[in-house]
């Protein structure tokens, strides 16, 4: 088995661990291997699941649910192969307009939760999470 | 971690209760390891 310790990416000045991309490489990394999701112990595939819903809100999160230190030279992100897209630049937005959107966003992961706990198929909750990003960007746009 | 903890602390970060950095770390340590064993099972 292999060795669980594994090298996330860190601010190595900071010591912290920049949480939204590691739970979207964790979501690319189920996303992976989602047509064998059903080939899984009940037990372990409980567990993905659960994880995944959480993951799906890390992901969502931008600096406000996830309080970590970003790297000082970090730029917007707009990482290639990302599941879920940065929402805007909180830097040109005042205090309340972030926390106005950080509410908009704790609204609609809400609502997929709620759809989450209500099935069981882990496709359903990735398709549907990836139809909130796309009311995210939608809105993003407006 | 044990199931009932990775349990609780998952809630707590899908229901936005306030959740430290340092439980954060070690969820995403958990996620990863059990990312690891279905790795292992579609191995296997």
């Amino acid at each position: 088995m292999k060795n669980p310790e594994h090298n996330f990416n860190t601010n190595e000045k900071e010591g912290s661990l920049d949480i939204q991309k590691e739970s979207s490489n964790l979501l690319n990394r189920i996303h992976k291997n989602l047509e064998r999701f059903n080939e899984l112990p009940p037990e372990l595939a409980n567990k993905v699941r659960l994880i995944t819903t959480a993951l799906v809100i890390m992901a969502f999160s931008h600096k406000g649910m996830a309080q970590t230190v970003p790297p000082p030279d970090s730029t917007p992100e707009t990482t290639q192969g990302e599941i879920f897209p940065s929402f805007g630049n909180d830097d040109e937005m005042t205090e309340e307009e972030k926390e106005e959107k950080q509410e908009e966003a704790k609204e609609k992961a809400d609502e997929v939760i709620e759809v989450v706990l209500d099935n069981t198929k882990y496709e359903d909750m990735y398709r549907i999470a990836k139809d909130v990003v796309n009311i995210f960007k939608k809105d993003d746009d407006e | 971690m044990t199931d009932q903890e990775l349990e609780d602390l998952a809630q707590r970060i899908v229901s936005g209760t306030s959740t430290t950095e340092e439980e954060y770390k070690r969820f995403i340590k958990e996620s990863q390891r059990i990312i690891d064993l279905t790795d292992v099972v579609f191995a296997s």
